[in-house]
């Protein structure tokens, strides 16, 4: 979580809906890494929340 | 950095549609309705001895952030710090040469660049990219109930350290360098038939530090649910390598950290 990356992926904030349509293009293209990792919410106990 | 920008007087030109006013990827600047540039420019010191790999893997590293701003790469020039009396200059013909080919499979040009002496071997590139400016992917902008996709797998920075001690299998370590020469050009390209809020690459900074600065303005928090099997597989392959106590203490220690810095943003400094 802290450790520097070169060439690091993106991590993009896309609307509930279309995150699966998304995944799934995302695999058909070849991006096969890709995944769903969290979710945003209004804030609560902190910025950063693991579970 | 934040507190050195902070203190220059701001940019004053409206064509300017990212500055460094954000902690966004890249600068953007409106050419017309249609067209605006996107400029950048990051270097890197090698994390392998392959001369071309680093090449490869410093242009992927300068070419992501292009990507990362919904911009496509146009134009490419080099920045070497390379110490010519210490190195073959064939080093440094290899470096290029690994950045070239990934310049042109992103679909860009080498203009040219700059080389100086230094010390140690340092590699990147300032990319100038295009994009529309009413298509521009910022740092800000999620909202909540939003999901949060990642396209590639983290832990290079703790294979790459564990690397040095010997600690990773020459599988382990191949299958992460094969993930760092991927360009994130199809992933951007893929996000670009969708709408999307907010959009970043994972670099210098860690997968937390880049987080935190896409919720540097709005009142939310990212709700990390963890990661599939491709994600946590890399962390696996570090602590099963040879000398596990050592790796697995690393990891402890950094999960103690992260600990430390959740309960270092309190609400007061939301904002």
């Amino acid at each position: 979580m802290l450790d520097p990356q070169t060439s690091g992926g993106l991590l993009v904030a896309v609307p509930e809906a279309q995150t699966q349509p998304i995944l799934k293009a995302l695999h058909d293209a070849g991006v096969t890494a890709s995944a769903q990792i969290g979710s945003v919410s209004n804030f609560s106990e902190s910025k950063l929340c693991f579970s | 950095m934040k507190k050195l920008l902070a203190s220059l007087p701001e940019n004053i030109d409206k064509n300017v549609l990212v500055g460094f006013d954000t902690s966004d990827d890249a600068g953007v600047y409106r050419l017309n309705d249609e067209q605006a540039l996107v400029f950048t420019a990051d270097f890197i010191t090698p994390p392998v001895d392959d001369p071309y790999l680093f090449g490869q893997i410093a242009a992927a590293n300068s070419l992501s952030d292009i990507y990362a701003m919904g911009g496509k790469p146009l134009t490419c020039l080099n920045l070497a710090g390379f110490p010519a009396d210490k190195l073959d200059p064939e080093i440094l013909t290899g470096i290029i040469s690994g950045a070239l080919q990934k310049i042109t499979e992103s679909g860009a040009v080498l203009l040219g660049g700059h080389t100086t002496d230094n010390d140690e071997p340092i590699f990147g590139l300032t990319v100038t990219g295009m994009v529309h400016p009413e298509k521009i992917w910022r740092n800000s902008g999620a909202q909540p109930g939003d999901q949060l996709i990642l396209t590639k797998a983290l832990g290079s920075g703790v294979l790459f350290n564990a690397n040095l001690k010997k600690l990773v299998s020459v599988k382990a370590l191949g299958e992460c360098l094969d993930s760092l020469i991927v360009l994130n050009k199809t992933a951007a390209e893929v996000f670009a038939n969708f709408e999307i809020h907010a959009a970043t690459d994972i670099t210098g900074f860690g997968f937390a530090g880049h987080a935190l600065e896409m919720l540097s303005g709005p009142d939310l928090s990212f709700n990390i649910t963890g990661c599939d099997s491709n994600h946590e597989r890399r962390q696996e392959k570090c602590t099963n390598a040879e000398s596990q106590p050592e790796s697995i203490k690393l990891i402890g220690l950094w999960s103690k950290i992260i600990g430390v810095l959740l309960k270092a943003a309190p609400r007061h400094s939301r904002n």
